[in-house]
C-alpha cells in the first residue's frame, strides 16, 4: 500500500502521505460497512445460543423465586407459604423474561430481514441472532408483551 | 473381526488401565497455600491461569501498540479490532452516556475471552468453568449497575420496577415479578457462561474417552470430537461476547431506565 506512487510524485513526505492514507482508510471503511457503524459487531450464529439463553433465563428467574421463598420461610417459620407464592412469582418472572427476549428477537429479525439493522440489533443479544422464528412462537409471544412496549422502544434509541 | 477384537481390547483397556475422569479437569489444585484468618486465599491453578490471562491481555494491548503505526501489524490489528468491537457494543447498548464505563466492559470482555480461549489449550485450566468466578463477575456488574442507576436517578430508579402504562392495582404483583426478574440477571448471566464452559469441556473429555474405548470404531467419536472442538471455540468467543453485551445492556438500563 505504501509503495504506491503518490499523486504528487513523492515530493512531499511523511505527514501528507499519512493524511492521504487516513482518507483512503475512511473511504475503504465506507465501502465495506456502508458507512454505518451499527452493522459491525453483529454476530450471526445458529439458534443454539438463543435457545441456551432462553433456558438460562427461565432457570435463573425460577431459581431466584424459589430461593427467596425458601429464605423467607426459614426466616419467618412459615414453611410452604412463601415458597409456593414465590415459586409462582418466579415462574411468572421467568415467562416474562422469555417473552420479552422472544419479542425483541422477533422484532430484530423483522427489521433485519428488511436490511435495516440500526438500533434494536445491538441490544438483547446480537450474539444470539440466528434463523427466523416460526409463526407459532411469534404469536404466543405477542399479547403479554404489549405491556412491555417501552422496553422495546429503548432499544431503538440505543 | 479385527475391528471387533480391537473394540473389545479397547474396552478392556478403558476398564482397566485407561481410566477416564471427565470432571478431573475442573479440580482446583493449591500451589501456594495462603490462609488469612478463616479466609482461604490460596494460589491455585485457577489463579495461575487468571494471571496468565491478564499477562496475555497486557502483552496483546501494550507491546504491539507501542509503535502506534498507522498501518497496524497483525497483532496490533487484533488489539484494535477488540477495542473497536467493544466500543461499538457499548455505544449501541448505552449511547454516549456509557463512554465512562468502557474500561470496565473492555476488561470484562477481554478477561473472559482470553479465559475461555485458554481453556481450549490442552491441559489448561478453564477458570470460567467455575461458577464462583462467573458469579463474582456477574454480581459485580449487578451491584455496579444498580449503584449507577441509583446515583443517576435517585429514587426514580424504582420506576424501573413498574412497567409504564400498567394499571395501578397490578403494582404489587408486577413490582414483585419485576424485582425477581431483575435479581435473576446476575444468576442467569453467570449460569450461562459457567454452564456453557462446564458442559463443553466435559463433553470434549467424554468424547475423547470414547475414541480410545472404541478402538478402530473410535473414528466416529473422533470426527465428533473435531466438530465439537470447533464448536467450543465458537462458544468460547460467543459466551464472552454475550456476557459483555449483556453487561452493556444492563448498564444501559441503569443509565436510561428504558
Amino acid at each position: 500500500m505504501s509503495k504506491q506512487p503518490d499523486p504528487d510524485d513523492g515530493k512531499r513526505t511523511g505527514p501528507v502521505r499519512t493524511r492521504d492514507l487516513d482518507k483512503r482508510i475512511a473511504a475503504a471503511k465506507e465501502r465495506q460497512h456502508g458507512g454505518s457503524r451499527a452493522k459491525r459487531g453483529s454476530v450471526t450464529t445458529s439458534g443454539i445460543g438463543f435457545g441456551l439463553r432462553l433456558a438460562s433465563e427461565l432457570i435463573a428467574a425460577l431459581g431466584v423465586g424459589v430461593a427467596i421463598g425458601i429464605g423467607l420461610d426459614r426466616w419467618l417459620g412459615t414453611m410452604p407459604l412463601f415458597l409456593i407464592v414465590f415459586f409462582v412469582l418466579g415462574a411468572a418472572a421467568a415467562l416474562m423474561n422469555v417473552i420479552r427476549l422472544a419479542n425483541a428477537y422477533e422484532k430484530r429479525h423483522a427489521a433485519g430481514g428488511a436490511g435495516d439493522e440500526t438500533g434494536g440489533d445491538a441490544a438483547h443479544g446480537a450474539a444470539s441472532a440466528g434463523r427466523p422464528m416460526g409463526d407459532d412462537e411469534a404469536s404466543t409471544g405477542d399479547p403479554p408483551g404489549a405491556a412491555r412496549g417501552s422496553d422495546e422502544g429503548r432499544d431503538q434509541e440505543g | 473381526m479385527a475391528e471387533a477384537q480391537a473394540a473389545t481390547n479397547g474396552g478392556a483397556e478403558s476398564g482397566g488401565g485407561l481410566e477416564l475422569h471427565p470432571l478431573a479437569q475442573f479440580e482446583l489444585k493449591t500451589y501456594i497455600p495462603i490462609h488469612i484468618g478463616d479466609l482461604n486465599l490460596s494460589f491455585t491453578n485457577s489463579s495461575l491461569w487468571m494471571f496468565i490471562a491478564v499477562a496475555i491481555i497486557f502483552a496483546l494491548m501494550t507491546l504491539p501498540t507501542r509503535g502506534r503505526s498507522y498501518v497496524p501489524g497483525r497483532v496490533q490489528a487484533v488489539a484494535e479490532m477488540l477495542y473497536d468491537a467493544t466500543a461499538n457494543m457499548l455505544h449501541q447498548a448505552t449511547g454516549r452516556d456509557g463512554r465512562p464505563y468502557f474500561p470496565l466492559v473492555f476488561t470484562l470482555f477481554t478477561f473472559l475471552l482470553v479465559g475461555n480461549l485458554q481453556g481450549m489449550i490442552p491441559g489448561a485450566f478453564t477458570f470460567t468453568s467455575h461458577i464462583v468466578v462467573t458469579f463474582a463477575l456477574a454480581i459485580a456488574v449487578f451491584v455496579g449497575t444498580t449503584a449507577i442507576g441509583f446515583v443517576r436517578h435517585g429514587a426514580g430508579f424504582f420506576k424501573f420496577f413498574m412497567p409504564e402504562g400498567a394499571p395501578l392495582w397490578t403494582a404489587p404483583l408486577l413490582v414483585l415479578i419485576e424485582l425477581i426478574s431483575y435479581i435473576s440477571r446476575p444468576v442467569s448471566l453467570s449460569l450461562r457462561l459457567f454452564a456453557n464452559m462446564l458442559v463443553g469441556h466435559t463433553m470434549l473429555k467424554v468424547l475423547g474417552g470414547f475414541v480410545f474405548a472404541l478402538g478402530v470404531a473410535g473414528v466416529i467419536p473422533l470426527a465428533a470430537q473435531v466438530a465439537v472442538t470447533a464448536l467450543e471455540f465458537l462458544i468460547a468467543v460467543l459466551q464472552a461476547y454475550v456476557f459483555a453485551i449483556l453487561s452493556c445492556i444492563y448498564l444501559g438500563d441503569a443509565l436510561h431506565l428504558h
